[in-house]
């Protein structure tokens, strides 16, 4: 606007008499008595152009509605241009041709198609299943991978059923996998700092040793134990060679959220305890970008940077421009073929390749992560292996179908395949019978949970595309019938303890990787084997071609059967495979009756057994605190897209934090730092336990700890851990269930007391509170009304005072909050309303004290309602 | 209905006692953590029942006496603590029969498996084995024309 007055004060008038006629009073007096019409339109001349640039610009739809009346409207305008006015039909065809989107046929073409994949996973990885996945799932992007979430064609309890009575795969191929070479005590030493034998058994745990079990433990930075968390990780020792006993491999798996964090973790500590440098090994590919978009495939482009850099390379095997094979197919091999180029460039080329192209455009890509720190290497195999999660007492059968163990004895003298490379030591073969041997004794059994916890099998099987499901249906085969002499003699080999031979596994090492991925023969060629075969539906029989894959199987227990859980429930296997095989397998498993799920599945699956799930039950890691500041912000924006009217008043219901869990607001303030860890110390827990739970029946009269002694203990941990949360399972007295951000709170005696008495009586209420900026809306409404009539100063607001009463009430002030659910719902396994949660450590003292016959009872408040009800709680 | 233990079940019991009392110990020091392996089920067919103590008392009886007037017999397997409830079913049945349904019963003796999962680094898992008593109950209905009549 100013822009404008000064240009009139200058131009606009532009007769030299004015000035002096202001002083008259008469009006028409001061108007010029000529226009002199170009300056005038000089001055205006900005304005004009503004104003024609902004009625030019106007969007297409915009410049229909505003440039023609609605009696001139037609029906399918859009349809047919020509059912527009001529004048507007100019500007709406050229702005509709412009982007004009291929045909389908067009865009479908493999060429095109995979161009596409390629696009699209530009800024995050893809799983090898992903498009099967994506055909049947819900996807989400997180950690840098598009993951599945949930499926579309099943609901949460058909997915619990599945884990119950069936078999559920999930896909978990993103859990990031580091693996660590070097002497035992060097690797021991490094990794010491990060875990604590306080929270159970560590990295270097004897029984983990030997690599016939898989471990898990939380890893924390260095030497910052209990504070400073990274995340939990599982972890897999190979199993000692018999020529190199000092050399180990270790493989530490971890969530992608927590990898980087972990991976820095790892070289500084390493390289403390090694005194050495990190020496950084990985290999960057650098290539310009253009060639992405000319339709070179990824692998095409690797190819020719590594003929760039002139390292001496064979000449690669696979060829990706002679095959007609599926797409689907290519962009797998895509991702398989760029892991094992970079190793063999990394291998001969040694140090980092020359960097002749330096310009900015460049698509830059780690490769091959690895880092030498004196004798130890830390080297990433992420995304080179496959793991499948598998769940519920039928996952034993499914395996059992798709895992046929592969014959390694073959006559002839030709070493061209790794197998007979390998099996060619003789402890090796053994080994590998002794596994057939195991694996057999694995299949009688109805259920993983029959088996010892954590136990890793290593096997050699079949290519699982060249046989065929068999039909389902409802009457089992007479042959399936199982002689008892059989199965007596297996369940002894079961119950032994598992051998070394048994875990290890041709997966472990990395040469043999490569060759079972790039020997595998695609799914074209295999398709076009079973259409030339003779008899179709029967298997293949391809002799020594045929692939055999290396596989590891690792058992998972379930829960741990107690009082309020029937136990082992969520039971199963993980399949961990070299990288490219995921797809064969997946869908195998499909035909063989497993049901596929989502990272839903498997956070519900949590919920279920009440245990903790990374990263959302891990709220003093950094992946906890950006997963919950995610959520924050998606139920906020889910309240403020809501009317007023038709959205919870969380003033009225007095939440002060209805989006997010105020962790710090359960401390006192007096210490002044806000840091807090979460309470992971096994003997602590314990005690915890044994304090809290409340023994229904006293059996000989044991009362489960004295509160004086209770007491004592628990201001022995308040002293060691003094900002800590509690993990708490929470299950409901009788109605209701706890929901997200929830409070736990304190009952008064009254309410426990009422509580005894009155059966029917499930929690007190609050009342509710007056929302302020209601009121001031509310007056300030009023006064409008009055102002109409003209009443405003008869009417003196005088309101204060009775708002002060209100605020007095005796019902709500005294129930502390200790701490806040952290996930609940109605749990299908217990039957009624069960969540999980963290209180605080000083919290859980002050409700000890409080009542003391009554020690693990707590009231709930969900964030949308007034009403608690009494819940118990369990550690 | 003795339960039939075998001489060489017998001897290992009073070794397997000590040991478990050394193990009890152990528990007790928080040095391990007990997890009970499932028991061994034998592959499931159509009539078979396995009870538990934790499933509610009618469904179960609805069930196995779906499966009874289908299948016109019905074998009910009970272990340990779910005997008494494995009993009280299978006799349900036979009153509920009105005098067509029999009853067969067997006693055996399951081994059970349970691990001990080390809390500290030093200590070497181990595994414990015990028995314990099951009962298997057989209850079929004695008129065989009945059968005839519902498979035409």
């Amino acid at each position: 606007m100013d822009q404008f007055n000064r240009k009139r004060k200058h131009g606009g008038f532009i007769n030299n008499q004015t000035k002096k006629q202001k002083v008259s009073d008469n009006i028409l007096s001061q108007a010029p008595q000529a226009i002199d019409v170009i300056e005038y339109a000089k001055c205006r001349a900005a304005e004009l152009q503004l104003l024609d640039a902004a009625t030019q610009k106007r969007k297409v739809s915009q410049a229909v509605n505003g440039l023609m009346s609605i009696s001139m409207r037609r029906r399918a305008m859009s349809h047919n241009v020509k059912r527009m006015p001529r004048r507007i039909r100019e500007m709406v065809t050229i702005k509709a041709n412009k982007h004009k989107r291929p045909s389908r046929k067009h865009r479908r073409r493999p060429k095109n198609l995979l161009q596409e994949y390629i696009r699209r996973q530009k800024t995050k990885v893809w799983l090898e299943t992903h498009i099967w996945h994506a055909k049947r799932f819900k996807m989400t992007e997180k950690w840098g991978y598009k993951i599945p979430y949930q499926p579309t064609n099943k609901s949460a309890r058909a997915s619990y059923r599945a884990t119950q009575h069936h078999c559920q795969m999930i896909d978990v191929s993103y859990l990031c996998c580091i693996e660590i070479l070097g002497k035992e005590e060097n690797i021991l030493n490094g990794i010491s700092s990060l875990c604590n034998c306080q929270a159970g058994p560590t990295i270097g745990a004897k029984m983990c040793l030997e690599g016939t079990r898989e471990g898990e433990c939380v890893l924390f930075k260095q030497g910052s134990y209990p504070v400073g968390a990274i995340g939990p990780v599982t972890f897999l020792w190979r199993p000692k060679s018999e020529s190199e006993p000092f050399e180990r491999q270790l493989w530490i798996w971890c969530h992608p959220s927590c990898y980087e964090e972990l991976w820095k973790e790892l070289e500084s500590s390493f390289s403390q305890s090694e005194n050495c440098e990190v020496q950084d090994m990985s290999v960057q590919l650098k290539c310009p970008i253009e060639g992405m978009e000319k339709g070179k495939t990824l692998s095409e482009i690797t190819d020719s940077s590594v003929v760039n850099n002139n390292t001496k390379e064979e000449n690669v095997s696979v060829d990706l421009k002679g095959r007609g094979d599926s797409v689907e197919n290519e962009s797998e091999k895509k991702k398989e073929i760029d892991g094992p180029k970079g190793k063999r460039k990394q291998k001969k080329g040694k140090k980092q390749t020359s960097k002749k192209e330096e310009s900015e455009e460049q698509f830059v890509k780690v490769v091959n992560r690895k880092s030498q720190i004196g004798k130890v290497s830390i080297s990433s195999l992420k995304d080179r292996l496959v793991r499948h999660r598998f769940i519920g007492p039928e996952s034993q059968q499914v395996l059992a179908r798709t895992l046929n163990v592969a014959n390694i004895m073959f006559n002839s003298n030709e070493t061209s395949y790794w197998w007979k490379e390998y099996y060619q030591e003789k402890k090796l073969s053994l080994g590998f019978n002794q596994q057939r041997e195991f694996w057999d004794g694995v299949i009688q059994c109805q259920s993983a949970a029959e088996l010892s916890p954590h136990v890793v099998i290593g096997l050699t099987v079949r290519d699982p595309r060249v046989f065929r499901a068999k039909i389902r249906n409802e009457f089992p085969d007479p042959d399936e019938e199982i002689n008892e002499s059989f199965l007596s003699e297996n369940v002894e080999a079961i119950k032994l303890k598992i051998s070394q031979d048994v875990s290890n596994s041709a997966l472990w090492d990395e040469e043999i990787r490569k060759a079972v991925t790039s020997t595998k023969k695609t799914d074209f060629e295999i398709n076009q084997l079973k259409s030339e075969h003779l008899v179709p539906g029967t298997e293949l029989i391809l002799g020594e071609d045929e692939s055999r894959i290396p596989v590891l199987i690792i058992q998972n227990p379930g829960t741990n059967p107690s009082e309020q859980n029937h136990g082992h429930y969520g039971s199963g296997w993980d399949l961990i495979m070299p990288a490219g095989w995921s797809m064969a397998f997946w869908v195998a498993n499909i035909y063989h009756g497993a049901r596929a799920g989502g990272l839903r599945e498997l956070q519900c699956l949590a919920n279920e057994q009440q245990s903790q799930h990374f990263p959302e039950d891990y709220p003093d890691t950094s992946a906890g605190k950006i997963e919950e500041v995610r959520i924050k912000n998606e139920k906020e924006a889910e309240h403020s897209r809501r009317p007023p009217a038709k959205r919870p008043n969380f003033n009225k219901l007095s939440m002060e934090n209805p989006f997010s869990w105020a962790w710090d607001k359960l401390f006192s303030k007096e210490n002044g730092s806000s840091d807090f860890h979460v309470l992971r110390d096994k003997k602590d827990l314990s005690t915890l336990r044994k304090i809290m739970n409340v023994a229904k029946k006293n059996k000989k009269g044991f009362e489960s700890g004295s509160t004086e002694e209770g007491n004592a203990s628990i201001q022995d941990i308040m002293s060691r851990h003094q900002q800590s949360l509690v993990f708490v399972k929470i299950s409901m007295n009788s109605k209701g269930c706890p929901e997200e951000m929830g409070t736990i709170s304190i009952p008064t005696l009254e309410d426990v007391e009422k509580m005894k008495t009155d059966r029917h009586f499930t929690g007190p209420l609050r009342h509710q509170q007056p929302d302020p900026e209601l009121e001031k809306k509310k007056e300030k409404r009023k006064a409008q009304k009055l102002l109409k009539k003209g009443l405003l100063k008869l009417l003196p607001p005088q309101k204060t005072s009775v708002e002060g009463e209100e605020e007095k009430d005796p019902d709500d002030s005294d129930r502390d909050i200790i701490g806040f659910v952290k996930h609940g719902g109605f749990s299908l396994n217990n039957g009624q309303g069960a969540g999980k949660g963290f209180c605080s450590m000083a919290g859980l003292q002050k409700l000890l004290e409080s009542i003391p016959s009554e020690r693990n009872l707590v009231l709930i408040r969900n964030p949308r309602t007034l009403q608690y009800r009494f819940a118990r709680l369990s550690f | 209905m003795s339960a039939s233990f075998d001489g060489t079940s017998k001897i290992s019991s009073v070794e397997s006692s000590e040991k478990s009392k050394k193990y009890k110990e152990f528990i007790d020091k928080e040095e391990y953590e007990l997890r009970k392996r499932l028991p061994r089920k034998l592959p499931k067919r159509k009539t078979d029942v396995y009870v538990t103590r934790k499933t509610n008392f009618t469904s179960q009886l609805e069930r196995a006496q779906k499966i009874l007037d289908s299948e016109n017999e019905v074998y009910i397997h009970g272990l340990g603590a779910a005997i008494n409830q494995a009993i009280n079913l299978g006799l349900q049945l036979q009153t509920n029969g009105h005098g067509s349904v029999e009853i067969a019963t067997h006693t055996s003796t399951v081994e059970l498996v349970d691990d001990l999962e080390p809390q500290t680094d030093e200590l070497e898992p181990e595994t414990q084995s015990r028995n314990n008593s099951a009962i298997h109950i057989k209850v079929y209905k004695i008129n065989p024309i009945k059968v005839e009549l519902k498979d035409s």
